[in-house]
């Protein structure tokens, strides 16, 4: 300002008072106005890209208003006519300057003097030099000296380096002639740049649009790569060890670029900080520089803006484009949230490969980024807000089904899950708004995926299935309303739905929404995970409808996608399926060999992978028996059916289907393997077995159709044992209940 | 492993840090005093303005101009950070009140036009009483108000809003506020800075006009 404030009271120049009214802590409403005054400074026309490039801040314009040298003589660096000051940071002061043997113009910092340039500070500048040194990019800033000045006040270290003309990248964009082709294209070499640092093993740390000059000639550099890390080297993360808790306790909050942070970074987890923290800022930066607006809320109390980075998943960029700037595609909205994913596994593994993506995607080519699937969506949501999900699923069940299930004990039953994360989110929980909203979506999807697709199938009998059955239709039309613009997720309904059918004995709807679900996920460009999941699925669903083939066909197609993923997207529980389903597709055509490796095989993905115990074990062990005893295998047939018992035991408690129809299977292979012993066994098998499923089922089904199995199971083992009287007797008994 | 509470940094070596650009410690220079300033501010509002601006629009606007203008700041004594914001705090409430008070009777010469056009943007850069060189303001308005948006682009965006609504587009006080979502006082307050600020960008800016003599 020209005009400095003019006091109006004597007081406000003296020190505070012993009694000054000002002893309070900062509140969150002080952390909200300083947060804003900060975004305030930094923002460009509708561009909140701010407040934490200390370069820029103050600086109307970059190159105009800092035209002097403070207090700094020209001479203070030999063979360097410092011209005027730069930027100044917590580190140092960059000085533009002449270099004298050469008269080119040169950027020169010099580490801040005074009580904070410590011994760290000066092995943090040194670093710093050195990591430059490493890094030979036309986009990168390039290191041309470095030196100590003796002074009576002690020593001064320095460094020379390219001076930059041009502007800062966030200056650069406010052109607003600027296409998405353009910004990509600069992008493209921001992150090649970026890149060629990772491959060097140099973590960067701090990107953002202040650390991102754009010269006349539109080329991009990285500046700043004071907070810079290797990836290895014991030095370097001592370093960090001292440091980066310092950096969290001067204010008690990261905030030098928070908006810019990582996850790892913002949670302070200083050893997950690798290349996909780079990729993650960079993915930051594009959502910004396409749409103008950080990915998610930045100003505010900074532990709600660290919870954002954390936990918000970022607006869609689509939604929120610039004005007068073309929309932004698919493609590249995809592209842009595969960077922003929370997990570094979802990200690109490095700048170089999300390079490749964005010229892929301007070359027309396909790009290798696949939008998050919508269950990945919804399932990452419902494990934050749990105990509500849970809570609404359970009182829409009771509302409709009309006591399918007995509401009270099912959230009984389910509230042990709830934890304490999942408490203290719901305790965070924003507006009511997007409460209502969550509910609305996490309600359904909690109630098809917990509800209709798991339980018991006996209980989804007579007018408990038509209940069922109606909540199944309810959930369609809303899926189909809901999400008719989201073909992606309304595919993901489609097909969670056909598997619920699937439960529900109702095969042939099913089977149609399996293929519709395949269909739109293949004409929209569904994942190769997504993909393997409708195979999978359809196999199971043509297998129900007696289309062996077809399901093999479908079963394999599965097992090749799956087995084309990269390991770090590798789904065994899937591939176990598909090859399950191809198992059991092969033992019904007669392939009894081929069937037991393909089982053997999806045993051996669930083991590898070390996946918790499911009754999907046991079901693959109980098909991997009936393959054996068509092989003639009949001992190793046995040993499978008794190792699954005991799972389906654990899991579901004695009086229940699975393990039901696990002894009467033993039962028959008892009566297979023949011994008297095996017989005998047999017999007691299946008679504890039937009268188990008298009690379960009569009440559901008087005629359900394995009461009959059970009986001529028994009718069998007493024809073997040559008892004619009591096994015609048992024969009347399963025609009686046939009838 | 526990990380040692570390001993809390004193004012003069945050201030240290801050005026070299540190804006954590700048931050916590804020947090740490800004309380006092409000207590401070808040006694000074008499109750006629009471219902027109809170100390929270004072300050808001204070730490904007802290942010801005500590790389200017020279400590001269221990409480300097807190006499200095105390000093942006009173003045801009002293604008604000100086604003309300004027508002009260509203004068024609108060505002530079009742509508955008280009003659706005000159009138408002002679409001400025930024020197023009060009002889021909006629000639040279059409790179005024370019020249103008760009500045105004400069500006923190409440800063560059309240010109554009309440200076250039000639919309009355109360929509304003309305628009904003601020008080009368902080509006008022907002655009004494803004202007400011915008003498300072276009002192800059009006070397670069045109000049047809």
């Amino acid at each position: 300002m020209t005009d400095r404030p003019v006091p109006i009271s004597d007081s406000s120049t003296a020190p505070p008072a012993a009694s000054d009214p000002g002893t309070a802590p900062a509140s969150g409403s002080d952390d909200q106005l300083i947060f804003a005054a900060l975004n305030q400074v930094g923002m460009a026309r509708g561009r909140p890209l701010a407040p934490l490039s200390p370069a820029y801040v103050a600086t109307p314009s970059d190159d105009d208003s800092r035209g002097d040298l403070r207090d700094t003589a020209p001479d203070l660096i030999p063979n360097y006519q410092l011209l005027r000051e730069i930027s100044r940071g917590g580190q140092g002061i960059v000085y533009k300057a002449i270099q004298k043997t050469t008269k080119r113009q040169v950027a020169v910092k010099v580490m801040r003097e005074g009580p904070f340039a410590g011994a760290r500070d000066r092995i943090r500048f040194e670093r710093e030099i050195e990591i430059l040194a490493q890094l030979n990019h036309p986009n990168i800033v390039n290191i041309l000296d470095s030196g100590v000045v003796r002074r009576d006040s002690g020593q001064m270290h320095f460094f020379a380096m390219d001076y930059i003309s041009g502007q800062p990248l966030d200056s650069w964009l406010a052109d607003s002639s600027r296409s998405v082709d353009d910004i990509l294209k600069i992008f493209i070499t921001i992150c090649e740049a970026v890149n060629a640092a990772h491959l060097k093993g140099i973590i960067h740390r701090d990107l953002k649009p202040g650390n991102i000059r754009v010269d006349g000639e539109n080329e991009p550099h990285i500046l700043d790569f004071g907070l810079a890390k290797t990836a290895t080297g014991e030095v370097v993360d001592e370093l960090d060890a001292q440091a980066t808790p310092q950096m969290m306790t001067v204010t008690g909050q990261l905030l030098g670029s928070l908006p810019w942070s990582s996850p790892e970074q913002a949670d302070g987890r200083i050893s997950l900080i690798d290349v996909r923290t780079d990729v993650y800022s960079l993915g930051v930066i594009l959502y910004q520089c396409l749409t103008g607006r950080f990915p998610y809320e930045v100003i505010g109390a900074i532990r709600d803006v660290m919870n954002n980075i954390l936990h918000t998943s970022p607006a869609r960029p689509s939604t929120v484009s610039l004005p007068g700037r073309a929309r932004i595609n698919n493609e590249v909205e995809t592209i842009v949230l595969k960077c922003l994913s929370k997990e570094r596994e979802r990200r690109y593994q490095n700048a170089g490969e999300l390079a490749r993506d964005l010229r892929n995607y301007l070359d027309g080519a396909p790009i290798e980024a696949k939008r998050d699937s919508g269950w990945y969506v919804l399932r990452k949501k419902a494990v934050r807000h749990r105990a509500l999900a849970i809570s609404v699923a359970a009182i829409t069940l009771a509302v409709v089904a009309g006591g399918a299930m007995s509401a009270v004990s099912w959230q009984r039953e389910r509230a042990a899950r709830i934890d304490a994360e999942a408490a203290t989110l719901l305790a965070q929980q924003a507006t009511a708004r997007e409460a209502a909203e969550r509910r609305r979506v996490e309600a359904l999807f909690e109630f098809t995926k917990e509800v209709l697709a798991s339980p018991d199938p006996d209980f989804l009998q007579g007018d408990n299935a038509t209940g069922a059955l109606r909540i199944a239709d309810a959930a369609e039309a809303r899926a189909r309303k809901d999400f008719a613009a989201e073909p992606i997720v309304l595919a993901d309904w489609l097909d969670n739905l056909g598997l619920t059918r699937l439960t529900f004995g109702a095969r042939e709807d099913a089977r149609k929404l399996l293929l519709e679900a395949f269909d739109l996920r293949t004409r929209n460009g569904a994942s190769g995970r997504d993909l393997a999941a409708s195979h999978t699925h359809l196999a199971r669903a043509l297998l129900d409808t007696d289309d062996k083939a077809g399901a093999l066909s479908h079963a394999d197609a599965a097992s090749a996608l799956l087995r084309s993923l990269p390991a770090s997207e590798a789904q065994p529980d899937l591939f176990s399926e598909a090859e399950c389903q191809g198992g059991v597709a092969l033992r019904q055509l007669n392939r009894p060999a081929e069937a037991v490796a393909r089982l053997q095989s999806a045993i051996q993905a669930r083991r590898a992978a070390n996946l918790p115990i499911t009754n999907f074990d046991a079901e693959i062990l109980a098909s991997l028996s009936t393959a054996l005893v068509a092989m003639g295998n009949v001992d190793a047939a046995l040993e499978a059916l008794r190792n699954a018992e005991p799972i389906v035991l654990a899991l579901n408690g004695e009086r229940n289907s699975r393990v039901m129809v696990c002894r009467a299977n033993t039962a028959r292979v008892l009566l297979v393997r023949g011994g008297p012993q095996d017989l005998a066994e047999a017999e007691a098998t299946i008679r504890a077995t039937l009268a188990t499923n008298r009690s379960l089922l009569t009440p559901l089904n008087p005629t359900h159709p394995r009461l009959s199995l059970n009986l001529d199971i028994l009718g069998q083992v007493l024809i073997q044992q040559g008892r004619w009287a009591e096994a015609t007797e048992i024969g009347r008994a399963s025609c009686r209940e046939r009838v | 492993m526990t990380t040692p509470t570390p001993t809390p940094p004193t004012d003069a070596e945050l201030l240290a840090k801050a005026t070299g650009g540190d804006q954590p410690a700048l931050v916590e220079l804020l947090r740490r005093h800004g309380p006092t300033v409000r207590a401070r501010i808040a006694g000074k509002i008499s109750s006629i303005w009471q219902s027109m601006i809170e100390p929270d629009d004072v300050l808001q606007v204070t730490y904007v101009e802290a942010v801005m203008d500590i790389g200017r700041f020279q400590p001269r004594h221990e409480g300097s950070f807190l006499a200095w914001l105390t000093l942006l705090a009173e003045n801009n409430l002293r604008d604000a009140i100086k604003e309300l008070d004027r508002a009260k009777r509203p004068s024609p010469r108060k505002r530079v036009t009742a509508g955008p056009s280009d003659e706005s943007y000159v009138a408002l850069v002679e409001l400025m009483g930024a020197t023009l060189t060009t002889p021909s303001i006629q000639a040279a308005k059409g790179e005024i108000k370019t020249a103008l948006d760009a500045a105004l682009d400069r500006l923190p965006p409440d800063y560059a809003r309240v010109i554009r609504l309440y200076d250039l587009a000639g919309k009355n006080i109360e929509e304003v506020c309305a628009e904003m979502g601020k008080s009368q006082g902080a509006v008022f307050m907002l655009r004494a800075r803004a202007h400011d600020r915008l003498k300072q960008v276009i002192g800059t800016e009006s070397q670069f006009f045109s000049r047809t003599s």
